[in-house]
């Protein structure tokens, strides 16, 4: 045999049998007894050889595929141990999240919710979804996430809550039960349109709508039903920008208003600054009689109000934040917020002065704040307003000290106490009737936080002093209701 | 009284305390809602956002 062919062979071997099979058939098909029958055969032996040995050339080519098929193969089996491995470990997840799901139910509305640890992870939290590395084949690969469209983001959303109560009030001469609508922060609904330009950039409209039948702010002695009450709260368009700040057009907050409000004790939704809003539409009574002036006419804590304007808000730095705002019947304002918190305190404070366009009234100032000390749930917050007048400055002084506790597994418990000074708020210029008040309150509050639910109790004394006029009786007030967000 | 409060005001400021908003008494407050989840609001229509976030997640709709 020539050389290539032994060659051919020797690095093919499993072909050898082969190639010697087609030549000894050659001479095998041709007899091998005759010389001419010998020679014939010596031919065809060698052609069939030959054509052994073109058939064998590929054959280290062949056997280099056979050798990458079967790295292949061996490939292909470790990604179907890995991938096994993977579902492995997803089937057990189930079963971890179950853990931390009867984890966190045993820890419910505590501060130990967001402390549960994950199985397997003592220190951090654990993600939503765990990806894993593609060790797969390309095809096989997780879908990442996506940016489906190359619109700006566009999100219409509603919320709102219900805020009712029952206030039972001994006006002195008798004692009558009210269903009310919570003034403090009437029922309502918001419907909020937001279009996102891009991460500093958004453009919105605002409406809400409160729907406070029976608000305690109107109910009085002798209107135990004031009907249905509609306030058209905020309707306006925005334009929000983190490098520029927010410009507002429409109805809605002065500038001013929350620069009265400021208060992070817990209980604000029964006892807050405007102690006029719990029941302020019930009226003094002297001698048995009405006497036409009611709570709301001898106490305000002189906080902005909500009008037709145009509003503009500086961009947050370092906590502060300027606004200022135009109204109809030229009306402005101005204020400055600031709000700020470690891991020890939390405090909020605002100031404004304003020109409400008031018969007699020149400027108003109003200023609060709150503190909180995160650690004790200790608390404190007042209240500052004065209206400078062409006569007798009324002035008004309001401070509350509380406590938020984890009375319970529900949500946090809040409790706080306060008092109001309110002093020479005209009453009747022409009879040149002014009125001191004093009130002070107590309150509980306690959240139900997974439901979006507050239960609430409060009690509040008033008395008026009435220069120029009679001796009025004192009102006292208790309320029990509940805000339930939807 | 005004002094006093912008002085308590600095003061807490060169505390370093980070900024937050806080929520008004008479607003909406932030937090689940009873029906609405953990985000608080129902988003009724959505366009141009991340696929995969699920219903409810927190939109950081600012308050109007």
């Amino acid at each position: 045999m020539h050389g290539p062919q032994v060659a051919g062979i020797a690095s093919a071997r499993r072909f050898i049998p082969l190639q010697l099979l087609a030549g000894f058939s050659s001479l095998a098909e041709n007899g091998v007894g005759s010389r001419e029958a010998i020679m014939t055969n010596k031919a065809a032996f060698l052609g069939s050889m030959i054509l052994g040995a073109s058939v064998l050339v590929p054959a280290p080519v062949a056997a280099q595929t056979a050798s990458d098929l079967r790295a292949l193969i061996e490939a292909q089996a470790e990604q179907l141990a890995a991938q096994a491995r993977q579902l492995e470990e997803q089937t057990r997840q189930p079963e971890a999240m179950r853990q931390r799901l009867d984890d966190l139910e045993a820890a419910e509305g505590t501060a130990e919710v967001a402390q549960v640890p994950f199985e397997g992870e003592p220190t951090e939290p654990p993600p939503a979804f765990e990806v894993v590395a593609p060790e797969t084949p390309p095809a096989q690969t997780m879908p990442e996430r996506v940016i489906t469209s190359g619109q700006p983001e566009i999100e219409v959303a509603i919320s709102g809550h219900i805020n009712r109560m029952i206030n039972v009030a001994d006006d002195g001469d008798s004692t009558k039960t009210y269903f009310v609508d919570n003034g403090n922060s009437v029922s309502r609904v918001r419907l909020v349109g937001t279009g996102r330009i891009d991460e500093t950039l958004s453009i919105g409209t605002a409406i809400e709508l409160g729907i406070a039948p029976n608000p305690s702010f109107r109910v009085s002695q002798d209107n135990e039903d004031a009907g249905d009450f509609t306030d058209q709260r905020i309707v306006q368009a925005y334009v929000d920008s983190t490098r520029f700040g927010r410009l507002a057009l429409g109805k809605g907050p002065m500038a001013s208003d929350g620069a009265g409000l400021q208060d992070i004790s817990g209980t604000s939704v029964i006892q807050y600054s405007a102690i006029a809003d719990t029941a302020g539409g019930l009226q003094f009574v002297s001698d048995g009689d009405l006497t036409g002036i009611s709570i709301s006419d001898v106490f305000s804590n002189l906080n902005g109000s909500r009008r037709d304007r145009i509003r503009y808000d500086t961009p947050s730095l370092a906590g502060f934040s300027l606004a200022t705002s135009f109204a109809s019947n030229q009306r402005y304002d101005g204020a400055v917020y600031w709000a700020g918190r470690n891991d020890t305190w939390e405090a909020t404070a605002a100031a404004a002065v304003q020109q409400p366009n008031i018969d007699d009234v020149d400027v108003r100032l109003v200023s609060s704040g709150s503190m909180l000390h995160r650690p004790t749930g200790l608390n404190a917050t007042f209240n500052a307003g004065r209206d400078i007048r062409d006569g007798r400055d009324y002035s008004t002084l309001y401070g509350k000290l509380g406590v938020i506790t984890e009375l319970v597994s529900l949500g946090p418990t809040a409790f706080s106490v306060d008092y109001d000074w309110a002093d020479d708020r005209p009453i009747n210029s022409a009879a040149a009737i002014t009125a001191d008040g004093s009130s002070a309150g107590f309150a509980i509050v306690q959240d139900w936080t997974r439901y979006g639910t507050e239960l609430y109790f409060g009690l509040r004394w008033h008395k008026a002093e009435l220069r120029g006029g009679d001796d009025v009786d004192d009102i006292l007030v208790s309320s029990f209701g509940t805000r339930v967000r939807f | 009284m005004s002094l006093v409060l912008v002085a308590g005001i600095l003061l807490l400021a060169g505390c370093g305390m980070e900024p937050f908003d806080p929520p008004r008494p008479d607003e909406l407050q932030p937090g689940p809602g009873i029906l609405t989840g953990e985000s608080g609001e129902l988003v009724i229509y959505r366009r141009g956002q991340e696929e995969g976030r699920p219903d409810g997640a927190p939109t950081g709709t600012p308050d109007p």
